[in-house]
């Protein structure tokens, strides 16, 4: 993980030094004259040699400094602390809520394999892959907060009146502050949903085509043959077997969530990191850029290697250091 | 299993209910006369120091007060007495003196004094930030004096013309507040001259005062119940100051009645999609904005003024502004028709193909013998609609051309030097300060090259000493009539292609009052000014 950080951090430095536009010219408006430009790039060390801000760059990251942010205008550590939490939240509870309706619906269609809730299942399962999530976040927002206004259109709502990790539904249920909850769920539940179809539609084709696999193999015959409830074969044997490739999918797929959650936070003004990185890279901000590429990036680590554990639990084939 | 099935059946109905059952708008608690405007434009910073865009602006003009204000009352930009009750100028035009109004007080509590108003322009000068470019020519730090705890002088290098006006854009802060919460920064004695204490709190005397804000989502903004001008019943007490990015989404809010205004930058076809819509009022004015082509007359062919007057002739602007900019203005020249200044005797280019092409064999070039590059600014589909028309009007006269877009940090930085700006380039200027100088001065004197207000690096001598002696000039007719000279040399030597002066528009709700624009970005989003008449 170590050497893939290295890299990661090398590689995105680069890539931002190189990149067109002048990120502070940018951050100081179009009538910055020449001393003022000069004044901010020798504020910010961009005077200097690239290597020389690489390492200046990440021995501060190694002090928990991430630099000045030139869209923000203040330290880009205090914006990841505001802007991580929310799209951690939001893509979790998109993950949970993949997880939740996927998986049984993938079950359902390889049980009831080219029956009509199969053939209905497949249908819905393929607009989800081809929706694209922010037009689906447009029809929400029309239908439940414009027609029906049951939800509120945009933004994270209130953050509960005590803070402990900045995910506003943990935190007011660590503080019994089920009012909070309630509000915070409110605003959660469109742009979870919206940014969760899409992997949702893939994990219950993966499982589906997975299950069929697995109801074909001799131990499934041999349980069915002893008598067993279908449900105890379904969901206790079969489902564990198919479920290590979905694993995968969903350990890819929260990473890449992490980082593209993007136009959902757009359309609902969620002021979450994918949101901030997307903004950063339009400015050129240096320093929000590729402080936001090592967030992704190590969440990404941590997801896949918290998934490679998984693996282990579920499938003691492959426990590392036995057999 | 079919205890866990139940179980997630009760869960889920949970849930459900309670998504239901209770309204929206829990999280909303409001007192007396809110107001929810939208933004597509995240505020980057609270520091009235600082700013110079449109979100910015809206934040340090109800926050503080600044030294002068826009007549609004009378439909102008020209400056009225604010924090400044009155002024005298000295018969040499360097030295401004204002008396300050007694009884004004700041959000601490403190009274506004001289002192206040001499430390806010030294900050700005010292910090080199925000408008700072504006005073620059003629002020340094301690060029302000406090001459009694209610009289400020001024006293600049030189005659300046549009000095006052650059006065509704000195907010004037809270000196003690600020001092006292220095922290280690550059600025020596002064810290970090209170950068740390103006991410997090406002030092105005502004009509609001800052309850929260939370970068890119929503700042909350409430009644200062000392401000000096009263209140009246009606007018906005809370403000709910929200950033929305995506403009289905702002359209929806204002629709739904979720929003009370909504900001300048939806497109036009949005604009005319809410005026259908029952209940809301899209306001449209004249803006003091010019939308033209700069042609860089360092870059050969361009540095022919016969080649820019040929391309001048083969636009079609009757086009541009019946189909692209839909209730436009024509451009009459680089000031805006509704800025005071403009001279409206100036003879513009209009479309005349023949004229065009012998032009061009004047200037010694046949067919097909010029290439040029157009450069549009990505994420403005306007520009390059006008890029196309330019192609297909300059293909009649034989010249090619070649579309570019580029995001706007690169057209900035590619506006650096002569040799790197394109041919062409669309621009949209917004009048800077109330003065026919921004669009004179500001754009056509030597001083302002390597910004992307001056792409055309234009540079006529006669030009440069007249617009010198206007801006030096203390007779306010003789000023005015030298800005007008320089016009109509300008657009002779056709450094830019004229287009428009598009339409400002602006949407709200019908129980809005009070709603006034005159030009000056930032200040028709007066939340002071409105009233609520449901």
């Amino acid at each position: 993980m170590i050497p893939v950080m290295v890299g990661l951090s090398i590689l995105i430095f680069v890539i931002s030094r190189v990149m067109p536009g002048d990120p502070v010219r940018l951050a100081l408006g179009p009538e910055a004259n020449i001393e003022q430009i000069e004044q901010l790039r020798r504020q910010m060390g961009l005077d200097k040699p690239v290597h020389v801000q690489y390492f200046s760059y990440v021995s501060g990251v190694f002090r928990g400094d991430f630099g000045y942010s030139l869209l923000t205008r203040r330290a880009v550590a205090r914006d990841l602390k505001d802007f991580f939490p929310a799209t951690l939240e939001l893509t979790t509870l998109a993950m949970i809520l993949s997880i939740l309706l996927g998986v049984p619906l993938g079950v359902r269609a390889a049980v009831r394999k080219d029956a009509l809730e199969d053939h209905m299942n497949r249908v819905v399962a393929l607009a989800g892959v081809a929706l694209p999530r922010f037009w689906l976040a447009i029809l929400l927002q029309i239908a439940f907060a414009y027609h029906l206004g049951l939800l509120p259109t945009i933004g994270r709502g209130p953050a509960p009146a005590t803070q402990i990790t900045g995910l506003y539904l943990l935190d007011s249920l660590l503080t019994l502050d089920f009012n909070a909850f309630i509000v915070s769920l409110k605003h959660i539940a469109m742009p979870a949903f919206a940014l969760s179809v899409g992997t949702l539609a893939q994990i219950m084709r993966l499982i589906r085509a997975s299950m069929i696999e697995e109801m074909r193999r001799d131990h499934a015959l041999a349980a069915r043959s002893y008598g067993l409830p279908s449900n105890l074969i379904i969901y206790r044997y079969l489902l564990k077997n198919a479920f290590t490739s979905t694993l995968t999918i969903i350990g890819l797929s929260y990473g890449f969530l992490l980082g593209n959650a993007f136009l959902v936070e757009r359309v609902f003004a969620w002021p979450g990191l994918a949101f901030y990185g997307v903004d950063t890279l339009l400015a050129k901000d240096f320093n929000g850029v590729i402080a936001v590429t090592l967030v992704v990036g190590v969440a990404y680590a941590v997801i896949n290697l918290f998934v490679d554990i998984l693996y282990g639990y579920i499938d003691p084939r492959i426990r590392y250091g036995e057999g | 299993m079919t205890r866990q099935r139940h179980l997630a059946t009760v869960l889920a109905a949970i849930v459900s209910v309670t998504l239901i059952a209770l309204p929206a708008s829990v999280s909303s608690q409001v007192r007396e006369v809110p107001f929810t405007y939208i933004e597509q434009q995240i505020i980057t910073s609270i520091d009235p120091a600082g700013a110079v865009d449109e979100s910015s602006l809206h934040s340090a003009i109800n926050l503080y007060d600044p030294l002068l204000y826009p007549n609004v009352e009378k439909g102008t930009m020209e400056p009225r007495p604010h924090v400044a009750e009155s002024w005298t100028i000295s018969p040499d035009g360097k030295t401004y003196t204002f008396k300050i109004r007694r009884g004004i007080k700041f959000h601490t509590g403190r009274d506004l004094t001289a002192e206040d108003v001499v430390f806010t322009m030294d900050r700005v000068l010292r910090l080199k930030r925000g408008f700072f470019w504006v005073w620059a020519p003629v002020l340094e730090p301690g060029s302000a004096k406090a001459v009694d705890r209610h009289t400020v002088r001024f006293q600049l290098k030189e005659a300046y013309a549009p000095f006052l006006g650059t006065m509704l854009l000195l907010f004037i802060m809270d000196k003690d507040l600020v001092m006292a919460n220095l922290r280690p920064g550059p600025f020596g004695e002064f810290g970090d001259y209170g950068a740390s204490l103006l991410e997090r709190q406002d030092a105005g005397s502004g009509p609001y005062r800052m309850e929260k804000w939370e970068r890119a989502t929503e700042m909350v903004m409430a009644r200062f119940d000392g401000y000096w001008r009263g209140w009246k019943p009606g007018q906005i007490t809370k403000i709910f100051y929200k950033t929305v990015l995506e403009e289905a989404t702002v359209k929806t809010l204002i629709i739904a009645g979720q929003a009370d205004m909504v900001n300048q930058w939806l497109s036009p076809p949005s604009f005319l999609e809410l005026k259908q819509v029952p209940g809301i009022v899209v306001k449209e004015d004249p803006s003091v904005q010019l939308f033209h082509l700069l042609m860089n007359t360092k870059k050969p062919p361009l540095d022919n003024v016969k080649v820019r007057q040929a391309i001048s002739h083969a636009f079609n602007y009757d086009i541009a502004i019946q189909q692209i900019f839909v209730g436009a203005t024509k451009a009459k020249g680089p000031v805006p028709v509704k800025v005071p200044g403009w001279n409206p005797s100036i003879v513009t280019f209009g479309r005349n193909v023949a004229r065009a092409k012998q032009l061009l064999s004047e200037a010694g070039f046949k067919p097909g013998e010029i290439t040029i590059e157009y450069l549009w600014i990505t994420g403005v589909p306007m520009e390059r609609l006008i890029g196309l028309l330019l192609k297909s009007n300059l293909e009649e006269i034989g010249i090619k051309t070649e579309i570019i877009g580029e995001p706007w940090g690169r057209v900035v930085e590619r506006a650096a030097k002569a040799e790197t700006t394109p041919h062409i380039t669309a621009i949209f200027d917004t009048l800077k300060y109330p003065h026919v100088d921004s669009h004179t001065y500001g754009m056509y004197h030597p001083s302002c090259w390597g910004t992307f207000r001056c792409m055309s690096f234009y540079e006529n001598p006669a030009v440069t000493k007249i617009l010198e002696q206007a801006r030096r000039s203390v007779d306010t007719a003789e000023q005015m009539k030298l800005y007008k000279d320089a016009q109509a040399l300008i657009v002779k030597d056709a450094p830019s292609i004229y287009i428009a002066n598009p339409l400002h528009r602006i949407a709200y709700r019908d129980y809005v009052k009070g709603y006034r624009y005159v030009g000056l970005l930032g200040f028709d989003v007066a939340f002071y000014d409105f009233t609520i008449a449901r």
